[in-house]
């Protein structure tokens, strides 16, 4: 009679029973069971089960606690033991592991730093949470609404007045720009910015001597920089009380005393200043009428203020005043306000239709995404390897099984394996990010250290824990589920799925290195695009220089001497630039204007040689005279001006321009005045006096002699002064700084990704030829030519990179795209980038697998046939 | 002998095992004491007192063949070791001294 014992007792009395005991126990009351099932089954089954429970007592039940880990280790020394073994015996796959996983690791590290480091700009102030930047969105005459940073000067001491929720304010005039600054003979140039007396009590820029609440008080007060007073003095001790002598825009041109030192500013702060004076000396001497913006507002607000309720608060708040101060004149163009996080906004810095709507934050996450990538490239090489040489170590698996192992205690061996690994790389990978970290400063700009602190051991311990567990894991969990019988007996053989596992493990890695091969062809087309497109005007061999100290006041005398010399060409004054820095409005009256739309003009001032020296060309009219005084009352628009202000015969046509009437004597065919971003939009050139900067032509083939000579005179009048120029192509490229950065970083990023990727391939390539050896050798003999083996070899591999190809090459176009609509004008994607990118990285995998792939062809059949394996 | 103890159970239990010599394991332990006894016992009383003696050392077991019946489980025999032969020998001295010792008049 075979009947069988209540399945759920039996299963809790295999579960708690000492496994010496449970043959006898079983077997004995299956016994019982059976014998009195024939006389009554159901008593038979209550009584089995009863039976069952009283078998649940100490002495019955299994320690489940005790006996486990007692040697951990000894084990643990075992493992370490077979760890270094193995190591040494493949000695060729532990260095491409090795080689991946720290070249993967140094990347992230290196990313992880500028990370952290742009995350950290401006976070070290105290007031951090509560201190908020008042920014006011503007309509435009055009419809739109234009986010600035500009407010009235006198807003900052209005709201601490008005607005229980401040506790302090300050405004901060900072104009960008140098002055001189001198003691003695000595003169430097110094950025400068004019701040509230509460500055360091609202930023907690480190005051090395001075009082912070006593500081930028007087009017003839001045804190300068420890760099700076070390320039000027040579020293940064007992410097309170002494004076200095100031140039800049002649009427704050005088002495002032020094009241404290603060530390030189660090690039961890936005906020870039030499030398501070007191907001006091700005107001006497400029008209503080609430209607001229030319402030920052910085609040720091009440513990616990909700910011949402503040904004709408302050929202009208300008108005409001503006109205009651100037009366509603104005009101018309007169902003919204909102406060936003001072420490938010440099990453956050992008404004649309008065909203944050993205920043620097784009590229921090751009890059913490090809951090993250490299990194799981480089896990998936070492998942990839280990489980594919997994075949190599299941004898020792199913002995370990045999003799008694846990799972878990295999788990954690692999697992044990893996981490040894990773933090091995990790010391490599240090190692490499020291030898590397001064050429990524330069690339970034900043000052990058790698400072030990609790942050980074506690993010490189996360990075190496994570690493370690995802690239041990398969393996470890993989190995560590054979069945002992089948794999003593040699019956395991890799399962489709581990196979496709793999596969879609190396489609993954190449995609990506597809997409960022993709991506750097797209970048550097787009960035020689924009270096060599024809922006309208002629700059080459031209140099930009800011017209400082005495030039300001002597511009012509010293344009006219420096005309004398043999290798200039021409020169000539200019106020702004072509990068983004000039004036303009939406003031302007023009005959048959509609009254309710009007234009956002941009506008330069220039001398009357500037438009034949950068060589514009003039599409209608003339352009300025040279005769002193004739044409400060005339203006020349661009083609898209013309076209905008509807102007049929623009010649000879009266505009008014703020009040004052102008008339046109020329049209300019467009060009480029600001970066490829914008599209060419209105613009008036107006003649003027007074000049920012200077222009000067040289010729070309004299640049080294001409510099000199125009440096000696420089010297005439700015004595003490270094001579400093810019090339008008080179204030392009930092137009284009951003760009240039991510293209070379991304290029060095797809190169590694792209290394790490094919290290992978190699170990696979190498572990697949060698597994087929035998069948190599038994196909030769049968009459396979090489050609054939490598085709059988390499046709496998092929085809999971042309699926990767695909799928990156697809992807790769959608992000291009994305990026490309950013710029206003920009290179059309070609066939040829994507079928590039596809020939690049098949050709490479090619070569990899081929190494392998031809040796082991080649070998003698004989070598491979005659061993025992 | 003084460390040595032997429960009542446990010491019919003994004597079944040396009774059935080379034959007994739990279930003809059990069936031959329900039988003497005339009461049911529960297997895992059986068990128990096995699981003491042995590792007071008075039995020492072996396993037997698969057999049908068990379910593909070996039997497990027990016999008597030599202190166990001891040990029922002097609880049988000890037992027959003390009631030779009763005096006829005691069951007057």
């Amino acid at each position: 009679m075979n009947v069988n014992p209540p399945k759920r007792a039996l299963k809790f009395l295999r579960w708690f029973c000492r496994e010496d005991y449970i043959e006898e126990l079983e077997g004995d009351l299956t016994e019982i069971f059976r014998k009195e099932y024939g006389i009554a089954p159901a008593r038979a089954k209550r009584k089995f089960v009863w039976s069952v429970i009283r078998y649940f007592r100490p002495e019955f039940i299994k320690s489940f606690t005790a006996n486990r880990y007692i040697n951990t280790l000894p084990m643990f020394w075992h493992n370490f033991l077979i760890t270094l073994r193995n190591h040494k015996k493949h000695k060729a796959s532990f260095l491409l592991n090795l080689t991946g996983l720290s070249t993967g690791l140094a990347c992230a590290i290196m990313i992880y730093l500028w990370v952290n480091d742009e995350l950290s700009v401006d976070k070290f102030h105290e007031n951090d949470t509560r201190l908020y930047q008042v920014m006011k969105t503007v309509p435009r005459a055009d419809g739109t609404v234009t986010t600035m940073v500009y407010t009235p000067a006198q807003m900052a001491q209005e709201m601490v007045k008005d607005l229980p929720e401040v506790e302090l304010a300050v405004s901060v005039i900072s104009h960008g720009e140098t002055g001189i600054v001198s003691a003695g003979e000595k003169g430097v140039k110094a950025k400068h910015q004019f701040a509230d007396k509460d500055y360091f009590r609202v930023f907690s820029y480190p005051l090395l001597e001075g009082n912070k609440y006593k500081v930028l008080t007087g009017k003839h007060e001045v804190l300068l920089s420890d760099k700076l007073a070390m320039k000027l003095f040579n020293t940064t001790e007992n410097l309170i009380g002494k004076s200095i002598e100031w140039q800049w825009r002649d009427k704050f041109d005088g002495p002032y005393t020094v009241s404290g030192l603060f530390e030189a500013r660090s690039s961890r702060s936005s906020a870039q200043f030499d030398i501070i004076f007191s907001l006091s000396a700005w107001e006497s001497n400029n008209d503080n009428c609430w209607c001229s913006n030319n402030a920052n507002t910085y609040l720091v607000l009440r513990e616990g203020t909700a910011i949402e309720e503040f904004n709408e608060k302050i929202r009208d708040y300008s108005k409001v005043k503006l109205n009651a101060l100037e009366g509603p004149g104005g009101l018309k163009w007169e902003g919204t306000l909102f406060a936003q996080r001072f420490s938010e906004r440099y990453l956050h810095g992008i404004y649309e239709n008065g909203f944050v709507s993205g920043g620097k934050i784009e590229y921090v996450a751009l890059f913490s995404i090809i951090g993250i990538a490299i990194l799981v490239i480089a896990c998936i090489n070492f998942m990839n390897l280990s489980t594919a040489k997994a075949s190599r170590r299941m004898k020792e698996v199913g002995i370990k099984k045999v003799i008694g192992a846990h799972r878990w205690a295999l788990i954690l061996q692999y697992i044990g394996e893996s981490m040894f690994m990773t933090f091995l790389s990790l010391a490599i990978a240090i190692f490499m990010v020291y030898i590397l970290l001064p050429p990524f400063r330069t690339i970034t700009g900043k000052d990058i250290a790698l400072n030990f602190d609790y942050n980074l051991l506690l993010a490189l311990g996360l990075i190496t824990l994570i690493t370690g567990i995802i690239s041990g894991s398969y393996p470890a969990f993989h190995l560590s589920g054979f069945r002992p019988t089948d794999v003593l007996k040699g019956r395991i053989k890799a399962t489709t799925s581990e196979s496709w596992v793999r596969k879609g493990l190396v489609v993954f890695q190449f995609s990506v290195s597809v997409v960022l091969i993709v991506s750097v062809i797209v970048i550097l087309k787009q960035i020689e695009f924009i270096q060599t497109k024809n922006l309208g005007y002629d700059r080459n061999n031209i140099i930009r220089i800011s017209n400082e100290g005495k030039l300001e006041k002597s511009l012509t005398p010293f344009l006219n001497q420096i005309k004398t010399i043999p290798g200039v060409l021409g020169a000539s004054g200019m106020s702004g630039d072509f990068t983004g820095n000039h004036s303009g409005g939406g003031g302007i009256q023009w005959p048959g204007k509609d009254p309710n739309h009007g234009i956002e003009f941009s506008g330069l001032y220039v001398d009357y040689n500037v438009i034949e020296m950068l060589n514009l060309k003039m599409a209608e009219g003339r352009s300025f005279s040279p005769d002193p005084g004739s044409d400060n009352e005339k203006v020349i628009f661009n083609e898209t001006a013309v076209a905008m202000m509807n102007l049929k015969d623009p010649i000879g046509q009266t505009v008014t321009m703020w009040g004052r009437e102008k008339k046109i004597v020329g049209v300019v065919k467009n060009f480029h005045y600001e970066s490829l971003y914008e599209r060419v939009g209105p613009l008036f050139l107006c003649y003027g006096e007074k000049h920012q900067s200077t222009l000067i032509k040289i010729k070309s083939g004299m640049e080294a002699e001409t510099l000199h000579q125009i440096g000696a005179v420089y010297n005439d009048y700015n004595n003490g002064l270094p001579f400093e120029y810019q090339f008008l192509d080179q204030d392009f490229q930092v137009l284009y700084a951003a760009e240039n950065r991510v293209a070379l970083l991304s290029k060095y990023f797809a190169s590694i990704a792209i290394l790490i990727s094919c290290l992978g391939l190699f170990g696979l390539a190498a572990f697949t030829a060698e597994r087929r050896t035998r069948e190599i050798g038994i196909r030769k003999i049968l009459g396979s030519n090489e050609l054939n083996i490598v085709y059988l070899l390499s046709g496998d591999f092929t085809k999971i990179i042309l699926t990767a190809i695909t799928v990156g090459l697809f992807v790769g176009y959608l992000i291009t795209k994305t990026w490309l609509e950013s710029f206003a004008y920009r290179i059309s994607l070609e066939w040829w980038f994507f079928a590039g990118a596809g020939v690049a990285a098949l050709i490479i995998s090619w070569i990899t697998i081929g190494i392998h792939t031809i040796k082991a062809a080649r070998t003698n059949p004989i070598e491979t046939l005659k061993m025992d394996q | 002998m003084k460390d040595q103890s032997l429960g009542e159970f446990e010491e019919l239990v003994l004597l079944v095992v040396a009774g059935l010599h080379d034959e007994a394991y739990g279930v003809s332990i059990l069936e031959h004491l329900e039988e003497k006894l005339e009461k049911k016992l529960n297997i895992s009383a059986v068990h128990v007192a096995l699981k003491r003696m042995e590792d007071k050392g008075f039995v020492k077991s072996r396993f037997g063949g698969i057999t049908e019946e068990r379910g593909g489980r070996r039997k497990k025999f027990y016999i008597v070791t030599a202190l166990g032969k001891r040990m029922l020998d002097h609880q049988y001295a000890l037992r027959t001294s003390l009631y030779k010792q009763i005096p006829k008049i005691s069951f007057g």
